[in-house]
């Protein structure tokens, strides 16, 4: 049967639109939501409740829905926990009911309701504990199947979202009349508004009123003014669900969740952070149910909702509708209703009729005063109501009740201001006795309130207050214009705040004492509140998890403030003594989508190329993520070219990537196979270790160092001496934390006087810098020194292996790379061709070693020159893993061991710091507990059975036990030593060198690993060093 | 003579890109030929630099913060209380002519030219892309022609330069680390998309 009516109502008669709901056809039009079109087509049962799976319809026409909650579209496109007032109606718009199995109608786990008496509060904690300790881990999947909300979905997204940043003047947060009159207000004045409005269109509470109207005539000049006005920004279907710190709010503008499908280059939706210098809040008032036997059948609903689906929609939702109120509001209701066709009865809480009252009288509209609805009855859909005389003190019926017939109940309570947007900027609400609400504090930062959020329900009274807010909040920002006077007609809606509160009705004598729901949405009644009460909970925020009030996407807002007067009432005291709840952001919910925005997949964070990347790619390298970075991890081989031969080698894993024995070039689809990583990176270190090779390390960290006191302050940053050394040279240096531990290590080089080249580990660039600018800036401003960046600036690789100086002589001509005219640590500048190339003579493979730097720019040419020369001296590409093994080999450090827990001692580079100076750290590294031989220190580990592998993060125990705890300490590095033929690792274990020699475990409790590994020197291979002097 | 190699040299698709729409959205190009060095000075030496600025380059600091001073195709950016960046055509030799003119006990000059990669957006959906990338207010009377920002976009140091209108329409220049300008540069042209974009040669 349809509820719509043939004329009124807002929507637009000329575009028919079709939709599904559970698989069903149904029609609808253009201006409609999901639930209006639902109500149009006379379907009220919509879903089952959360916990004991009750037929639920829609309750209200807005954010506030608390069991219309649907599940929209499908596939990728799938979104669950849509309220339906929010859902607007597109052709082709496929939705479904949520919690329900097989359909709403008909749903097999409305069994629950039978055992409802034994679903309080608290069930699940007290019943699924035991009877074993871990119990509740195996229940819950089940319980969490039975109950809950709408399931994600799991296909991928196929829309685009998208963040941006949007500044203004003044934000003004609602286009009801109070926010109308506010950016009116400020853009008269000459400031930069943005006025957001959630719903599809502006006008607020106006928009509950008949089409054309007073509201209308004056709305639409609002609008239209404020459309002319270019400093005014109007975004509609955009909710302001956070304010943050600074005047920043979070919004998300609904871009095309009206449509099937986005447009082309359209996003779904859209996140915006907006910086606003004052912030009009407007944000209205959410109309509150009241409590009473059975209220939570399909066809009870707010009053106003009611109202609003009749005006803006044209859907009388019921013929035969009783209205229970404690206010005035709900008089304007009944009257449209009677008007549009209904008969209709109101049952007023209070005892007297007031001049309203009245004048409904006067209307053909009963009035039964002193009266409460105490149940509902029908099933599933509501049939009719049982009312009875009321006490308004004791919220108790009295005894004695009768039976109207009903197909829809209207509900006012009174209404709530929306003050989230306030309180979660820190103000608690402040309890309102008069007008029994919570208002809004103290505004808080810029913010201003205005209209019903202030408890201010008279339209007029709203327009005055948020036309001043406006101008006074253009002021603050900085505006000078004047906004001149806004004539406000006195032929809009009046409205009265006064409400005589009825937060229960206990039922009479002679009806069973039925589910009185204050949630709906999460099947919290006032028993459980009872039961809460009972068991000792007297705290709001613990009420609300012990009961799951307010959970999901309901988050009190229409159940809040009646749970917190019920328990007030329990415990004897006023409302306010018992304490409220902040609102914590979001106002509604928000999409994931949105706030990742287009930061997804390739975009989810920025990669970081080497100059050399492109270069690298066309070698066949495979690439490696190191932080942001992509660096060279491998370049596979084909293992026969000829005779395209699958060469395998036994799956293993580095690092944290499982490497599988072949692999195939990413843009070669051939048959043919490569290298798996194993195989790669074993070749490299040998011909590194053979002839010679080349390795990106662009990723260093590089920070130019300049000024008349740099060499003074290198000095105070690293711990060892840097004034004495020389242009031209280079030194390695370690630097500490203010604590004592060891910070960063690398190379700096002096190019000139007062101008060096400082490098870091990769990982560590970022930190030094900042440390090092700190240092400037708050400890030393005395020092003219400046450090920049330069890690962009220059490409650098190193060249290594014992043919590494016959081709960097033959490579770079102007450059004496003789023992004696080039030492170790030397730095040379010279040319390939006519490029520019500063050579540094550092080591980290332990090889005779050059790292050449130029222009990031000349990078490609640099790694060309290098392969042209190189080929004469067997060069080859290495990659990340076999510098691993070459720097592990030689017991060099890096990340593993520079993890920020260790001391110089631990790492046995104590001899390394200066004696005759202070340097950053050099008082808290001489800490006892620094100190002490029962640390962990730097040793080399060695399998004691060459085929087995060493993992890295193994814990070293005892050899044959007992394993306790830490145990002796824990691997940092490993790798497979061509060279030794062997698993090797670096690590950390009590006694340190004292330790050599012995036999330990190295075990992995996660795996089961177990492996005897010998302690050995760190220096695992030429301890002597005399391979990087050629 | 070598080459200079952008970091965006493979993926620059001169054309049109992103929705079809009427009117030009935005514009693309990368800033090539330029050259970039950072002066930097100590306490009490500000003065003598600037002069040396202005007589090297025909271009004194300018007065107000967040906007660059300008000579012919030399633009000087005051981007720290003691630092300036200047931009020149490379044919200026900015490195050497600076290092030779400030002896290191007033200032220091680094090289920086191939440390950023520069690109160019101008049209009228200029400012609504950047709005996607950067949180900066661009409206006109908060960011002019000729201010500029250190900001980030996705989270990495950029800088955003303002340059002028041309017609009714804006031209930045977003100021990029060479490392990261690759996938910056994707980010942008995605956010471009629902705008329609042309990459110039």
């Amino acid at each position: 049967m349809t509820s719509r009516l043939s004329s009124g109502g807002r929507i637009d008669r000329s575009q028919p639109l079709t939709f599904t709901f559970d698989g069903r056809g149904y029609a609808g039009f253009a201006g409609d939501t999901l639930a209006s079109a639902l109500l149009a087509n006379g379907v009220k049962l919509v879903g089952r409740s959360f916990k004991y799976h009750r037929p639920r319809g829609i309750v209200t026409a807005g954010v506030e829905e608390p069991t219309g909650l649907v599940t929209l579209r499908s596939g990728g496109r799938r979104e669950p926990n849509v309220p339906a007032p929010m859902a607007e109606l597109y052709d082709g718009l496929d939705a479904r009911s949520q919690n329900a199995w097989p359909s709403p109608a008909f749903d097999l786990l409305a069994l629950n309701g039978l055992f409802k008496p034994f679903l309080a509060a608290g069930f699940y904690y007290k019943t699924f504990m035991g009877p074993f300790q871990k119990s509740w881990m195996w229940y819950e999947p089940i319980i969490r199947r039975a109950a809950g909300l709408g399931v994600a979905a799991s296909e991928r997204d196929p829309d685009r979202y998208e963040k941006v940043n949007l500044f203004a003047d003044v934000l003004v947060v609602g286009g009801g009349p109070a926010g109308l009159a506010a950016a009116l207000a400020a853009g008269r004045a000459g400031a930069r508004v943005l006025l957001a409005e959630q719903m599809p269109a502006l006008g607020g509470a106006l928009l509950n009123e008949p089409a054309n109207g007073a509201a209308d005539g004056w709305s639409k000049g609002i609008v239209s003014e404020l459309r002319s006005l270019p400093n005014v920004t109007i975004l509609t279907r955009t909710t302001v669900f956070g304010a943050y710190d600074g005047g920043t709010f979070g919004l998300v503008e609904r871009v095309a969740d009206h449509k099937a499908e986005p447009d082309p280059g359209e996003p779904r939706q859209r996140y915006i952070v907006l910086r606003a210098r004052q912030a009009v809040i407007a944000a209205g008032a959410i109309e509150r149910p009241i409590p009473f036997g059975n209220n939570d059948r399909p066809g009870v609903m707010l009053a106003s909702a009611a109202r609003a689906y009749l005006n803006r929609f044209a859907v009388l939702a019921g013929r035969n509708i009783v209205v229970f109120t404690n206010n005035d509001s709900a008089y304007a209701a009944a009257a449209d209703f009677k008007a549009a066709g209904a008969a209709v009865t109101v049952i007023d809480a209070r005892p007297a009729l007031g001049s309203v009252g009245a004048q409904a009288l006067n209307s053909d509209i009963k009035v039964i005063p002193g009266h409460a609805i105490a149940e509902t009855y029908g099933s599933p859909l509501l049939q009719g109501v049982a009312i009875s005389p009321f006490d308004l003190a004791t919220g108790q019926c009295d005894n004695g009740f009768r039976r109207l017939a009903a197909d829809l109940v209207c509900v006012s309570g009174g209404y709530d201001p929306q003050v989230h947007l306030s309180t979660q900027r820190g103000p608690k609400a402040i309890w309102d006795a008069a007008r029994a609400c919570f208002l809004p504090g103290p505004a808080p930062d810029i913010q201003l309130h205005a209209g019903a959020m202030t408890g201010r329900f008279a339209t007029a009274d709203c327009i005055r207050d948020g036309y001043a807010a406006g101008a006074a909040a253009a002021h603050k920002a900085g505006a000078t214009g004047k906004p001149g006077d806004l004539r406000v007609p006195e032929t809009l809606p009046g409205g009265d705040a006064v409400v005589a509160v009825v937060w229960d009705v206990i039922p009479p004598k002679g009806l069973r004492d039925q589910k009185r729901f204050i949630d709906l949405q999460n099947d919290v009644s006032a028993s459980d509140i009872k039961l809460a009460h009972l068991e000792g909970y007297v705290s709001v925020e613990h009420l609300k998890r012990y009961t799951t009030l307010g959970m999901a996407t309901e988050q009190g807002k229409l159940s809040n403030v009646i749970a917190l007067a019920q328990m007030a009432k329990l415990r004897g005291i006023e409302i306010p003594q018992v304490g409220t709840t902040g609102f914590r952001a979001p106002y509604t919910s928000v999409s994931l989508g949105a706030l990742a925005g287009h930061e997804t997949d390739e975009h989810l964070r920025p990669v970081r190329r080497t100059p050399f990347h492109r270069w690298n790619e066309r070698q066949d390298c495979v690439f490696i993520d190191a932080g942001l970075w992509k660096r060279p991890w491998y370049y596979p081989r084909a293992v026969d070219e000829k005779k395209r031969e699958i060469v395998t080698s036994p799956n293993r894993q580095i690092g944290n990537e499982t490497v599988s024995s072949t692999t195939s070039r990413p843009h070669d689809l051939t048959t043919a196979r490569f290298e798996d990583v194993n195989a790669a990176y074993r070749r490299e270190t040998r011909q590194v270790r053979e002839t010679v090779g080349m390795v990106d390390v662009s990723t260093l960290g590089k920070i130019d160092v300049q000024g008349p006191d740099a060499a003074e302050f290198l000095n105070r940053v690293y711990v060892n001496g840097w004034k004495s050394l020389e242009v031209g040279k280079a030194r390695y240096g370690l630097m500490l934390r203010d604590d004592g531990f060891v910070l960063d290590d690398g190379t700096t080089s002096r190019l000139a006087e007062h101008h060096y080249f400082l490098t870091t580990t990769t990982a560590e660039a970022a930190k030094v810098m900042a440390h090092l600018e700190w240092l400037l800036q708050t400890a030393w401003p005395d020092l003219r020194v400046h450090v920049t960046s330069v890690t962009d600036q220059w490409a650098g690789m190193a060249v290594a292996g014992p043919n590494a100086k016959k081709l960097l002589a033959d490579a770079v001509k102007d450059v004496d790379f003789s023992n004696q005219a080039f030492p170790y640590m030397g730095v040379r500048q010279g040319h390939m061709g006519d490029l520019a190339v500063r050579v540094h003579r550092v080591s980290f493979s332990g090889e005779l070693a050059y790292e050449v730097f130029c222009p990031s720019g000349y990078g490609e040419a640099l790694c060309d020159f290098l392969m042209e020369f190189g080929k004469r001296h067997a060069l080859i590409l290495y990659g990340v893993e076999a510098l691993g093994a070459l720097r592990i080999e030689k017991g060099h450090i890096a990340g593993g061991e520079i993890d920020g827990r260790h001391s110089l001692e631990d790492l046995r580079m104590e001899q390394m710091a200066s004696k005759l100076k202070p340097y950053v750290g050099s008082v808290l590294r001489n800490r006892p507990e620094m100190q002490g031989n029962d640390r962990p220190r730097l040793v080399g580990l060695k399998a004691k059975d060459a085929s087995q592998r060493i993992r890295p993060g193994m814990i070293l125990q005892p050899h044959n036990g007992p394993y306790k705890g830490h145990g002796l300490g824990h691997v940092s590095s490993t790798t497979y030593s061509p060279a030794l033929g062997h698993s090797i690792a670096l690590g950390f274990v009590i006694g340190g060198a004292t330790m050599e020699g012995r036999v330990i475990d190295a075990v992995y409790p996660l795996k089961g690993d177990i492996v005897v590994v010998e302690v050995v020197s760190p220096h695992m291979f030429d301890a002597k060093g005399e391979r990087l002097h050629g | 003579m070598v080459e200079i190699i952008s970091a965006l040299a493979g993926h620059l698709k001169p054309g049109r890109h992103g929705i079809e729409r009427k009117g030009q959205g935005i514009s693309m190009r990368e800033v090539t030929g330029r050259d970039l060095v950072q002066v930097g000075w100590w306490p009490g030496t500000g003065s003598a630099v600037q002069a040396t600025l202005a007589k090297e380059l025909g271009c004194a600091i300018g007065e107000a913060k967040s906007r660059v001073s300008e000579s012919g195709q030399t633009t000087v950016f005051l981007v720290a209380p003691d630092k300036v960046w200047v931009v020149a055509p490379a044919a200026a030799n900015l490195h050497a002519k600076l290092t030779a003119a400030l002896p290191s006990a007033q200032g220091v000059v680094t090289e920086l030219g191939h440390s950023r990669t520069v690109i160019r957006l101008s049209g009228p959906s200029t400012r609504d892309l950047l709005a996607r990338n950067f949180a900066i207010d661009l409206h006109a009377s908060v960011f002019p022609p000729g201010s500029f920002a250190s900001s980030s976009m996705h989270h990495i140091g950029a800088m955003l330069h303002y340059v002028r209108d041309l017609g009714a329409e804006p031209v930045f220049d977003v100021y990029l680390l060479r490392t990261f300008a690759l996938s910056l540069f994707e980010g942008l042209c995605e956010n471009a998309e629902g705008f329609g974009y042309t990459i110039e040669a």
